[in-house]
C-alpha cells in the first residue's frame, strides 16, 4: 500500500467513511474498531464543540437548550470539510445549521448570528432575517439563561442587520398577524 | 506541593520560552522577566479578513512592542508536512506574512499531517515511518529551509493511534532526517511521556539511539488524562517527571539545546490564571537555571 492509499484510508477512518476491503492491511482493519480511534474522533468533536460554542454562543446555547448541540456538531464534522480556523469554521457551522435545520426559530438564530459576525467583520450588505418569535425575547432568554415560553407565529418579525444601524440590527414587527 | 526536584538544577545555562497566542499584553508583560524567547503559532494567531486568513495585527503589534527584549520563534501546526498530496498553502501564506513582519530566530513544525486530499482532519496524525515518507519529508524540509533561510526544526508529536507498520525506528527516522537535511529538532518530552503511557514507548532506548546534537529546543507541558490516555492538551503545570526527563536531556554530553519551552494553549491562561503561570515560569527558571530578570531590577 503506497502513501496515497494509506492516507486516504486514514481520512476515511477519521471521518467514519472507511469500508475495509480484502487487500487492506490488517493495521487499518484493527484500527477501525479500536478504542484509540474512538478517542481521536471524540477529541475532534470535543474541540469543534469547544470552538463553536465560544464563537457562535447564541446558536450553541439554543441547540444546547434543546439537547442537540453535540449531535449537530458531530454531523457537521462528519459531513463537512471543517476549516482549521475557527473564524471560518464558525461561519461554516452556522451555514450548515441553516441549510439542514427544520425548526424555524433555530434557523433564525443561526442566520442572525451569522449576519452579525459578517457585518462586524466589515460586510457592507444588509441582511434581512424572518423570525417567528419575538427576537428580543429569544435573545434575552439566551443571554440571561432563562426559559423561553412565548408563543410563536409564522414570520411575525423580521430583523435587519446592517453596518448602518446603530447596534448593527433592528427588529420590525410584520403585519402578518 | 513539595517538589522533590526543587534542589536539583541543570549544570549549564539555557534559556526559557513560553507561548503567546492571544492578544494579552498584560500576560506578555508578566512573562517577560522569565523568558528569553516567545513562541507564536501562526495558525492560532490567524484571523479571518473577508474570506482570507491573515495574522492578528494586535498580537503582532504587542510582540513588536517587546522586541528586542525577547526573541520570537514560530511554531506551526497547519503545515501538514507529511501529506502525500502536498503541504498547506494557507500555512505557507501565514508564515510568509509573519516572516515579513517579525524577525524570527527560527521556526518549526510537527512531524505529522492534518489534511488529506484537501480535506482537513481537524487532528494531527503521526507519520508512518517508511522510507517513502522519509524521502517526502526531507524534500519538504529542504524546501522550507531554502524558502525562509532561517533554521527549521521538526518536533515529535503525540501518537494516540497505534503506530502504522514501519521500516524505521523513531530515532532512525529522526537521525536520518537531520543527517540528510541539516534541520534541527524539537524534543517534546511531555509527548514522549504520553507515548510511554499510552503505547509503552521505550523512552530510554529511544534516547540512546537518537542523535541528541540537533535538538535545539525542548518542549515541556502539563496535560491531562482521559479514559486512561495521557493527552497533550497543554493546560496544566509541568509535572516533576517531565522536568526530570528534560533535565536528563540537558545533562547529555551532546546536548546543544538553546531553549526550554513551556507550552500553553491559549485557554490555559484563563484556566490556570496568570499568577499560577508566573509562579510556574519562576520555578522552571530556577530548576533549569535560566536567566531571570525578576530580582535583577532590569528594566525591559
Amino acid at each position: 500500500m503506497n502513501l496515497q492509499e494509506f492516507q486516504g484510508k486514514m481520512l476515511g477512518l477519521i471521518k467514519s467513511t472507511y469500508e475495509p476491503v480484502a487487500e487492506d492491511i490488517a493495521y487499518l482493519r484493527e484500527l477501525r474498531t479500536s478504542k484509540e480511534l474512538d478517542l481521536v474522533k471524540e477529541i475532534c468533536i470535543w474541540w469543534r464543540c469547544f470552538q463553536i460554542e465560544s464563537y457562535c454562543p447564541l446558536t450553541s446555547s439554543w441547540l444546547k437548550r434543546r439537547g442537540v448541540f453535540e449531535v449537530w456538531v458531530e454531523q457537521y464534522y462528519q459531513n463537512t470539510n471543517v476549516p482549521p480556523y475557527i473564524e471560518l469554521a464558525g461561519i461554516s457551522f452556522l451555514g450548515y445549521v441553516q441549510f439542514h435545520i427544520t425548526d424555524p426559530v433555530t434557523w433564525s438564530i443561526a442566520a442572525f448570528e451569522q449576519a452579525m459576525i459578517q457585518v462586524k467583520r466589515g460586510d457592507l450588505r444588509e441582511h434581512i432575517i424572518s423570525w417567528d418569535c419575538n427576537p428580543y425575547s429569544v435573545l434575552n432568554s439566551l443571554l440571561h439563561k432563562i426559559p423561553y415560553e412565548e408563543a410563536c407565529h409564522e414570520k411575525q418579525y423580521k430583523v435587519i442587520v446592517s453596518h448602518t444601524i446603530p447596534g448593527l440590527f433592528s427588529v420590525v414587527k410584520t403585519d402578518r398577524h | 506541593m513539595t517538589n522533590p526536584l526543587a534542589t536539583r538544577q541543570s549544570g549549564s545555562t539555557h534559556t526559557l520560552c513560553t507561548t503567546y497566542d492571544t492578544y494579552d499584553p498584560e500576560f506578555l508583560e508578566m512573562v517577560l522577566p522569565y523568558v528569553q524567547y516567545i513562541e507564536v503559532t501562526p495558525d492560532t494567531i490567524a484571523r479571518a479578513l473577508d474570506d482570507r486568513i491573515t495574522l492578528n495585527a494586535s498580537i503582532i503589534n504587542s510582540l513588536l512592542d517587546v522586541l528586542p527584549s525577547v526573541k520570537v520563534i514560530a511554531h506551526g501546526v497547519g503545515l501538514s508536512i507529511g501529506s502525500y498530496d502536498g503541504f498547506s498553502k494557507a500555512y505557507i501564506a501565514l508564515l510568509d506574512e509573519l516572516v515579513a513582519t517579525i524577525p524570527l530566530a527560527w521556526h518549526s513544525e510537527h512531524l505529522g499531517y492534518v489534511q488529506i486530499n484537501g480535506e482537513n482532519l481537524n487532528t494531527m496524525l503521526a507519520l508512518p515511518r517508511t522510507k517513502e515518507m522519509l524521502d517526502l519529508v526531507c524534500a519538504r524540509v529542504n524546501y522550507m529551509q531554502d524558502r525562509y533561510k532561517i533554521p527549521f526544526l521538526m518536533e515529535n508529536i503525540v501518537r494516540l493511534l497505534p503506530d502504522a507498520p514501519a521500516e524505521l525506528s523513531d530515532a532512525q527516522f529522526l537521525n536520518e532526517l537531520t543527517r540528510r537535511t541539516g534541520c534541527g529538532l524539537i524534543l517534546d518530552v511531555y509527548n514522549l511521556e504520553c507515548d510511554a503511557h499510552n503505547h509503552h514507548f521505550d523512552i530510554p532506548s529511544f534516547l540512546d539511539e537518537l542523535d541528541i546534537s540537533p535538538v535545539k529546543e525542548i518542549h515541556i507541558a502539563g496535560g491531562t488524562e482521559y479514559k486512561g490516555f495521557k493527552l497533550d492538551i497543554h493546560t496544566n503545570l509541568v509535572s516533576d517527571s517531565t522536568i526530570d526527563l528534560a533535565l536528563q536531556l540537558l545533562d547529555h554530553p551532546s546536548c546543544q539545546v538553546e531553549t526550554i519551552n513551556y507550552e500553553l494553549l491559549p485557554e490555559a491562561v484563563d484556566l490556570l490564571g496568570q499568577e499560577a503561570i508566573g509562579n510556574e515560569l519562576k520555578r522552571l527558571s530556577q530548576l533549569f537555571n535560566t536567566p531571570s530578570h525578576e530580582f535583577a531590577g532590569i528594566s525591559r
